[in-house]
């Protein structure tokens, strides 16, 4: 039997709603849907910056990047 | 200079093109339950809504989307539309984010565009707030700005392309009324051609009546309602004063005057012969 090992350089670490994940490199789209999130009720930002729906499968992640979901709440 | 009444008494109600007959909006924030915020709704007859973004947390992110949903419904059922907001931004970047966000989950290009300077009264920092604003308008947004009823920052606000202002009765959920009447009618005398709405502050109906009848076009106020016992009935009560101040304000107010004036018809005095 052969095990398939990832090897370390495939993967990278983010952060992610401020808590650290290694993952495998992908685009945001990929991640999202990795994570079950429903991407039309969310927003998206990477280091700050908004990343609108369209551009999310364009959006490949890199080693640091800090990625913010936001949802839509009552206010004032 | 002083503001020509009959053209503001004549203009419609219309905010960036769109028409509205009431003139209180309303936030959707701290009610006791979403079904009492949309009976609070339903009662302020309210045509439009602020609604707000959140950064979600890892460990919180949602699979499901039950408030948008509700609020959706709501929108549905009675016609009111979206005012989001960029709440909880402290530079113009941060503001200009968020906006862009709303744009994209709300589907609106309306923006009540929020940059605090001041953690402890929430006041908007004027400079963050024309940076961002200059850029939203570029951008295509329909800006209602939350500001101070500062003259020189209105002035520039309007310089920039606002339609709108939407200076502060008093810090946010203070419920001190109006701090400064007196700024809030010069601000009506000078910029005829702006809608002006009082955003934040108001405790009580009569402080709203008091917007309307000095001429401001609306309100918009969260926590008077929400933290009513009755949320819904207080909101129906802000319905009936806004009205009533507006009925005034196109009424003509009389002017106050130093001196009595007898408002019997007298002839004489009635046993001075």
């Amino acid at each position: 039997m052969t095990t398939q090992i990832k090897s370390a350089s495939s993967c990278i670490e983010v952060s992610f709603n401020a808590e650290l994940k290694i993952i495998e490199t992908m685009t945001l789209l990929e991640w999202l849907d990795q994570i079950g999130v429903m991407g039309d009720a969310i927003a998206t930002a990477i280091n700050g910056q908004f990343i609108p729906k369209h551009k999310r499968g364009e959006i490949m992640l890199k080693h640091g990047d800090q990625i913010i979901t936001f949802k839509p709440i009552v206010g004032g | 200079m002083f503001f020509d009444r009959a053209h503001l008494q004549d203009r419609p109600w219309r905010i960036y093109g769109r028409d509205l007959s009431s003139r209180f909006i309303l936030g959707t924030a701290n009610y006791p339950s979403p079904a009492v915020l949309k009976e609070a709704i339903c009662a302020s007859g309210t045509q439009m809504v602020t609604v707000g973004l959140r950064r979600q947390l890892a460990q919180g992110v949602e699979k499901s989307d039950a408030f948008f949903s509700m609020i959706k419904e709501c929108v549905e059922e009675n016609g009111v539309q979206f005012l989001p907001n960029t709440a909880g931004c402290y530079t113009a970047h941060e503001a200009i984010q968020l906006a862009h966000m709303a744009r994209e989950l709300f589907k609106t290009k309306l923006i009540k565009v929020e940059v605090i300077g001041d953690a402890h009264t929430l006041q908007p920092d004027p400079f963050a707030l024309l940076e961002a604003v200059h850029e939203l308008l570029k951008e295509g947004f329909e800006v209602l700005p939350y500001c101070t009823e500062d003259l020189v920052l209105c002035t520039r606000l309007v310089e920039a392309g606002c339609e709108v202002l939407m200076p502060w009765g008093s810090p946010i959920g203070s419920g001190q009324g109006l701090l400064n009447p007196s700024a809030l009618t010069m601000l009506r005398n000078r910029f005829s051609d702006v809608l002006l709405i009082v955003d934040a502050g108001l405790r009580s109906p009569s402080d709203a009546a008091q917007v309307l009848e000095i001429g401001f076009d609306g309100v918009l106020l969260n926590t008077a309602v929400a933290q009513a016992l009755n949320p819904p009935r207080m909101a129906r009560a802000f319905k009936l004063a806004v009205e009533a101040g507006r009925e005034a304000f196109e009424s003509g107010i009389m002017t106050t005057q130093d001196f009595a004036v007898p408002s019997t018809p007298v002839l004489g005095r009635p046993f001075l012969v």
